[in-house]
C-alpha cells in the first residue's frame, strides 16, 4: 500500500516512516500541515493516509481529512494523543479506518494498516 | 445677671415639666420615655400629649381594643419602641390606653395577637367581606373575637397603605357608622404620629419595665424585636414586596454569575489538563521515536540490543500513557486490553507475533500501579522470548481478597539455580515487585517454568 503520513513533529514523522516501511508498506510522502497533505495526496494518490489530528500552522487533521474524503474518497487512520469521544465523533463522517493513540505501539499501527489493506483489497 | 435670669426661667420650665410628668404618670402608671423625648422644647411634647389624649387616651373607643390595635399596628414600624412599650401596657406594666381599670392581658394573649398574620397574607374577601356583610352597625368587639379580628385587619390595610385601601375604608365606615369610624381614624392618626416621632428620635430608649419584660419571655422578645413586617409602613405593601423580589432576583443573579464563573474555571482547568496530557504523550512519543531511530545507526550488536531494550522500556511506559485520560475515569487504567497489546508488541518486535498468548480478565488498576506492572511484564516476557523462546503464556486474574495474580509461563527450566541473576531486567522486576508489595513465587515443572506475582490491590486510590 502507498501510505501518506501527515504528522507535524519531524522526529515522530521519521519514526512513523521507518515503522510503516518495516511493516511492509511504501511511504509515498510525508506532510506536516493540512494544505501539504491535500497537495501531496493529489500528487501521489495514496491508498491510505496516516493522519495526525493536530497539525502544523495550527491546522487540523480533521479539516484535511474532510477535504481528502470529499475530493478523493480517501480514508484515514487517525493518530492522536487525545482520542476522546468528542474527537472520535467529529471524525465519524469521514469514515475513519481506525484510531491509533499516541504514543504509538507499533503492533497497534500494524493492526490498523492490516485493516486498511483489507479495505483496499475489497474496493 | 444673665446666668440668674436663665436659671430662673429654667426653674419655671422645670416646674411645668414636673406637673406635666405627674399627669402622664397618673394616666399610664409610669412616664414613658416618649413623653420626655424633646427636653429642648417641652411645649411640643405637651402638644403631643394633647393629641395623645384626643386620639388615644380619651378616645371613646374601649381601652383594651385601642391598646390591642396600637400594639398590632406597631408591628409595621421600623423603630421598635412603640410595639414594646404598648405591649408592656397590655400585659400590665402601666395602664393600657391610660386606663387603670382595664383588664390586664396575659403574655400568651399578647403573643397570639402579635402572631396574627398580616391581612395581605390572608383572604381579603373573608376579612373585608365579613365587615361588608354585617346587617347592622357593629358594637366595639371584645378582644380575640372574629369581629375584633376583622376590624384590626381592615384597620391595618388602611393604616399601612391608606391610598390603596378604599374597600377597607368603606367597609369600616359601613360597619361602624360615621362617628365611630372617625374616632378610629383619630386613633390611627395618633398611632402614625407616635411611630413617626420615634423614627425622628432614634435616641429613644426602652424603659426599665420594658427591658425586664423582654427578659421574661423569649418568644415575646423575638416577636417584639425581630418582626420581618417592620419595614412595611415606611414603604407600603407593594414597594416592600417589590424590594423583596428585587433582593431575591439579585441573589439569584449573583448565584448565577458565581456558577458561570465556576463553570468557566472548571472548563479552563479541563482544557489545561488536556493540553498537558497531549504534550506529555507527544513528548513520550518523541523520546520513544528517537531511541528507535538510533538503533539502525549503531554499529555494535551489543549497543543495538541495549538501545532496543531501552526503547522497549520507554515504549512500555509510553503505552500506559496512551491509555491514560482516554476513558471517563482518569485515575484508573484498564489493564487487560493494555497487556494484550503490550505482549503483541513484544512478540512483533522480536519476530514471533503469535508466540505470546494472553489470557487476561478485565481489571482496572490505579494509574500508579499500571507503569510498574507494564515494566514487569515487559521484562519477564522479553526475557522469555530472548532466552527460552516462544511459546509464552501470560495470565491475569483478580483474586478474592482484592489482589491480582499475574503469571508468566514458558517451556524452559528457569535460570540456572546457582547463578545469581543480576541483569537490569531482574533488578527492574525486583524493584517494582517491592514497590507494589507483590509476592513472587516461581514453580519449576517438567513441562516448564512459571513466575507468579500476587499483587495486593488497594482500594482505588484517588
Amino acid at each position: 500500500m502507498r501510505v501518506l503520513i501527515v504528522e507535524d513533529e519531524a522526529i515522530i514523522a521519521l519514526h512513523l516512516a521507518i515503522l510503516v516501511a518495516e511493516l511492509g508498506h511504501e511511504v509515498c510522502a510525508t506532510a506536516a500541515s493540512a494544505a501539504g497533505a491535500i497537495a501531496l495526496a493529489t500528487l501521489h494518490n495514496p491508498h491510505v493516509v496516516l493522519m495526525d489530528v493536530r497539525l502544523a500552522d495550527g491546522s487540523s487533521g480533521i479539516d484535511a481529512a474532510m477535504e481528502l474524503h470529499a475530493q478523493q474518497a480517501l480514508r484515514c487512520i487517525f493518530l492522536s494523543a487525545n482520542l476522546d469521544e468528542p474527537t472520535r465523533t467529529a471524525l465519524l463522517p469521514y469514515e475513519p479506518i481506525d484510531f491509533v493513540g499516541k504514543p504509538v505501539l507499533p503492533v497497534v499501527l500494524q493492526r490498523a494498516l492490516k485493516k486498511a489493506e483489507g479495505l483496499t483489497e475489497l474496493s | 445677671m444673665l446666668a440668674s435670669l436663665s436659671s430662673r426661667s429654667t426653674t419655671s420650665a422645670s416646674d411645668r415639666q414636673t406637673e406635666f410628668q405627674r399627669e402622664v404618670a397618673t394616666r399610664f402608671g409610669l412616664v414613658p420615655n416618649f413623653f420626655s423625648s424633646a427636653p429642648d422644647a417641652p411645649e411640643i411634647i405637651e402638644r403631643l400629649w394633647a393629641f395623645a389624649k384626643a386620639g388615644y387616651l380619651d378616645n371613646p373607643i374601649p381601652s383594651l381594643f385601642k391598646e390591642r390595635l396600637f400594639v398590632y399596628l406597631s408591628r409595621f414600624c421600623e423603630v421598635r419602641y412603640c410595639i414594646a412599650r404598648h405591649c408592656a401596657f397590655l400585659v400590665g406594666r402601666g395602664h393600657s390606653s391610660g386606663d387603670p381599670s382595664v383588664a390586664v392581658q396575659s403574655i400568651e394573649q399578647a403573643i397570639k395577637l402579635l402572631k396574627t398574620p398580616p391581612p395581605w397574607d390572608r383572604d381579603h374577601n373573608v376579612i373585608v367581606g365579613g365587615l361588608e356583610a354585617l346587617p347592622t352597625l357593629m358594637e366595639w368587639p371584645a378582644p380575640d373575637t372574629e369581629g375584633e379580628d376583622w376590624l384590626i385587619a381592615a384597620a391595618t390595610f388602611l393604616f399601612v397603605e391608606p391610598r390603596r385601601a378604599d374597600r377597607a375604608r368603606s367597609a369600616l365606615r359601613k360597619a361602624l357608622g360615621g362617628n365611630r369610624f372617625e374616632h378610629l381614624m383619630g386613633l390611627l392618626a395618633f398611632i402614625r404620629t407616635a411611630h413617626y416621632w420615634t423614627v425622628l428620635h432614634p435616641e429613644l430608649s426602652f424603659e426599665d419595665d420594658v427591658r425586664d419584660l423582654l427578659k421574661v419571655n423569649e418568644e415575646l422578645a423575638r416577636l417584639l424585636l425581630e418582626d420581618k413586617e417592620a419595614a412595611r409602613c415606611d414603604m407600603g405593601i407593594r414597594l416592600f414586596e417589590e424590594l423583596t423580589e428585587l433582593r431575591e432576583l439579585n441573589e439569584r443573579h449573583e448565584l448565577e454569575k458565581a456558577k458561570r464563573a465556576l463553570e468557566a474555571q472548571v472548563q479552563q482547568k479541563e482544557l489545561l489538563l488536556k493540553e498537558v496530557n497531549h504534550r506529555v504523550k507527544n513528548s513520550l512519543q518523541i523520546v520513544s521515536s528517537i531511541l528507535h531511530l538510533q538503533v539502525p545507526h549503531t554499529l555494535s550488536t551489543e549497543a543495538a540490543d541495549a538501545l532496543r531494550s531501552a526503547a522497549a522500556r520507554v515504549l512500555a511506559i509510553a503505552a500506559v500513557h496512551e491509555r491514560l485520560y482516554t476513558g471517563e475515569d482518569a485515575s484508573v487504567v484498564r489493564l487487560d486490553a493494555f497487556l494484550s497489546d503490550l505482549c503483541g508488541e513484544i512478540g512483533r518486535a522480536s519476530g514471533c507475533p503469535d508466540g505470546i498468548t494472553t489470557d487476561v480478565e478485565r481489571v482496572d488498576v490505579p494509574t500508579d500501579m499500571a507503569i510498574p506492572l507494564a515494566l514487569i511484564v515487559n521484562e519477564l516476557v522479553t526475557n522469555v522470548v530472548k532466552h527460552v523462546g516462544p511459546p509464552c503464556a501470560i495470565s491475569l486474574r483478580s483474586e478474592v481478597g482484592n489482589a491480582l495474580k499475574l503469571a508468566i509461563s514458558d517451556t524452559g527450566q528457569g535460570p540456572p539455580q546457582d547463578q545469581r541473576r543480576l541483569g537490569l531486567g531482574t533488578r527492574i522486576v525486583d524493584a517494582f515487585s517491592m514497590q507494589l508489595g507483590a509476592h513472587v513465587e516461581t514453580t519449576r515443572m517438567s513441562g516448564g517454568y512459571t513466575i507468579e506475582l500476587t499483587v495486593p490491590l488497594a482500594p482505588t486510590r484517588r
